[in-house]
């Protein structure tokens, strides 16, 4: 298997004008290919800021990404925007679709900018719908579904594009129970068939779904274990010697 | 992305909001509509009078009484009337013009024992028609023993004809001009008018004639006369004859110690193209201003446009969309937006000069609906233009946005 995600020594600061919150110290690890990874931590202590690096949507202060093997902060926008219409796909907490588009709208809208063909796009992205059980909703209007529908929306819209991961911000935060066990399955099912997931939760139990879990306090990696009660690995994957 | 599906979401998008779209775009409309309006007129007003100068040939030279001065204005009552038929038999004899004419231009009521009504009498000689070609229909014109034996003789535009007699055969009848009655001895073919005055409505007597018996006067309106060779010379050569009539020393030819004004067609042509152009100008700085507001509030409607979708553009940048792609998208919205109302103040443009044209028709004779196709080209690139001068800020604001912060934005 390939390391997909690689980090050293990830620093993130924000900087709003004289003020500077430093959010992320020195976040050291490596996801491979195929694993399913739930990132956990108390609120505010960095999970989001750190998903948004990792799809590629943030930018970080000091340190090396490699997704890929590629070295991120070498490229540019435009190049950044194309990786993450190709190898990403991302599931927010709120959902984020698109108002006045129908169900079907939303899912095929990576597709327009990756410049799929109108038919071709239409049948991906009701596969796509399909796989997440919603089949019979595309037509609809994202106010006229529940919440738990729109997420699987969400996630349809995430793996349309055949991303070669999918980052999910707390993709149950906003979900019942049935509807949380409804997504993980889904989720799960992907995972299955090779797909990188990193999931941010809150929940232990829905963190139970994922086969490695990595806990975050204070911007720094505090633990990482293996659910299926393997050794847990150091928090530190990358062995360099600088640190 | 590609084109057709930038271009639907952008048409998407707008139609969304459509009456906003329509209101944001009324600017516009008004503005493009104004400059096809303006256009439109300013062609067929200018078609317009160089026709009939070209139908009244180039070569007449005009006498007036006052100095330059006062007769660049409009004819004031106040200019002491100069000109005699002692001016016109001098030029006549001294000069060297194709023709020369008298002319005592005055309104006052024309009737016969059974219609009475105000018109412009023309007090003329034998001359006039040699230099304001006209036909004949029926009858004949004035000779030379008419205008020097004070004959009590008329000849009628076509439309008094019909106002006075109908049917019925002019000539040989009477008609009353103020208080002298004269024999009708032809009637002229119809005309129209021109330089926006009927023509068809006027009567026509030997100028001797009025001045002694109907208006009581001495003087002539104007001396018309036709050049042989240069204009300007024949101009400048009826100024040396008459001032040297006149008694006035002016050996430098200062136009304005001169009691009379020469003139042409040439200078008619030239007032006009100066007052169309100034009217252009006025017109064309209205639509300028209009159009500008247009640009303005398509640039405001922009960027409330691209705040209320914020979050739309966050998102749309997460999955995947480059800078430029938003920007294209925002750009497109805009040009859409100020073409359609390009379109559409075309079209507004083109029925105003349609009917403006309709109803000139029956008020001038001989106007024409011009549509210049440059107008309409000009119009849709100008209204294009301004899309793009106006959307491409909001459209750079869209996207430049930060997509995280954009997710985030209420
Ligand atoms: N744009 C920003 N400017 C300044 N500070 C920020 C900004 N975004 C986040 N932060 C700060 O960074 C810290 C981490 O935020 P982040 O959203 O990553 O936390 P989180 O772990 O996802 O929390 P939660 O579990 O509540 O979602 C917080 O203290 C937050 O205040
Ligand atoms: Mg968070």
């Amino acid at each position: 298997m390939n390391t997909l995600i690689e980090l050293k020594h990830i620093k993130k600061d924000y900087v709003n004008g004289e003020i500077i919150t430093p959010v992320l110290h020195d976040i050291n690890l490596s996801i491979m290919e195929g694993e399913f990874v739930a990132l956990m931590g108390p609120s505010g202590s960095g999970k989001s800021t750190l998903m948004h690096i990792l799809g590629l949507l943030d930018t970080t202060t000091s340190g090396e990404y490699l997704f890929n093997g590629r070295d991120v902060a070498k490229l540019e926008k435009d190049a950044l925007a194309i990786m993450r219409r190709n190898a990403v796909g991302f599931v927010f907490q709120a959902f984020h679709l698109l108002p006045k588009a129908t169900v079907l709208e939303n899912v095929m809208l990576p597709l327009v900018y990756k410049g799929v063909e109108g038919d071709e796009r239409k049948k991906l992205a009701e596969a796509a719908l399909t796989s997440v059980g919603l089949s019979d909703r595309m037509d609809h209007l994202p106010n006229q579904i529940s919440g738990g529908q729109r997420q699987r929306v969400a996630i349809a819209r995430a793996l349309v594009n055949d991303p070669a991961v999918i980052f999910a911000d707390e993709p149950t935060g906003n979900l019942d129970s049935v509807s949380s066990e409804q997504v993980m399955g889904i989720l799960k099912d992907l995972n299955a068939s090779g797909r990188t997931i990193v999931m941010v939760t809150h929940e232990p139990d829905i963190a139970l779904h994922a086969k490695r879990v990595i806990r975050i306090k204070d911007g720094a990696v505090q633990s990482d274990t293996m659910s299926d009660s393997k050794p847990p690995l150091p928090p530190s994957t990358s062995s360099t010697p600088l640190s | 992305m590609k084109l057709s599906d930038l271009a639907k979401s952008a048409g998407q998008s707008l139609f969304q909001n459509r009456s906003r779209s329509l209101l944001t775009v009324l600017g516009i409309v008004i503005g493009i509509a104004a400059v096809i309006l303006m256009l439109s007129i300013g062609q067929g007003a200018q078609g317009l009078i160089l026709n009939q100068i070209a139908d009244l040939g180039s070569d007449q030279i005009f006498v007036e009484s006052g100095s330059s001065d006062t007769a660049n204005g409009p004819p004031s009552p106040f200019t002491e009337q100069v000109l005699t038929l002692d001016d016109v038999d001098t030029l006549r004899r001294r000069g060297d013009f194709a023709f020369v004419g008298s002319q005592l231009i005055s309104q006052t009521t024309v009737g016969n024992s059974e219609e009475s009504l105000i018109t412009s009498v023309y007090g003329v000689d034998e001359y006039q028609l040699e230099i304001f070609p006209a036909d004949i229909a029926t009858g004949r014109y004035f000779d030379n023993s008419d205008v020097e034996g004070y004959s009590k003789v008329a000849v009628l535009g076509e439309k008094l004809a019909s106002e006075l007699f109908g049917d019925q055969d002019p000539i040989g009848e009477k008609v009353t001009v103020k208080n002298t009655t004269f024999r009708v001895i032809g009637v002229l073919a119809k005309q129209g008018s021109r330089f926006f005055q009927d023509l068809d409505g006027n009567i026509y007597i030997p100028v001797t004639t009025a001045q002694r018996d109907v208006f009581g006067v001495n003087y002539v309106s104007y001396i018309a006369a036709r050049a042989k060779g240069d204009l300007e010379e024949a101009k400048e050569e009826a100024r040396f004859i008459l001032r040297d009539a006149h008694k006035i020393d002016n050996p430098e030819g200062d136009l304005a110690k001169d009691d009379f004004n020469v003139s042409s067609q040439e200078d008619a042509v030239q007032t006009i193209g100066i007052v169309g152009t100034a009217l252009s100008a006025l017109l064309a700085s209205i639509a300028a201003i209009s159009l500008l507001v247009g640009g303005i509030g398509i640039m405001n409607i922009m960027l409330v446009s691209v705040t209320e979708r914020t979050k739309e553009i966050g998102l749309r940048k997460a999955i995947g969309a480059t800078e430029s792609e938003i920007l294209r998208q925002f750009l497109l919205e805009a040009v859409l937006l100020t073409f359609f109302g390009g379109l559409l103040g075309i079209m507004i443009g083109v029925g105003c000069s349609a009917l403006i044209a309709l109803v000139l028709t029956h008020v001038i004779d001989g106007w024409q609906l011009v549509i210049p196709p440059s107008a309409i080209l000009l119009s849709a690139c100008v209204s294009t233009a301004i899309g793009l001068t106006f959307g491409y800020y909001p459209a750079k604001r869209a996207a430049r946005l930060d997509p995280i912060e954009a997710l985030r934005y209420e």
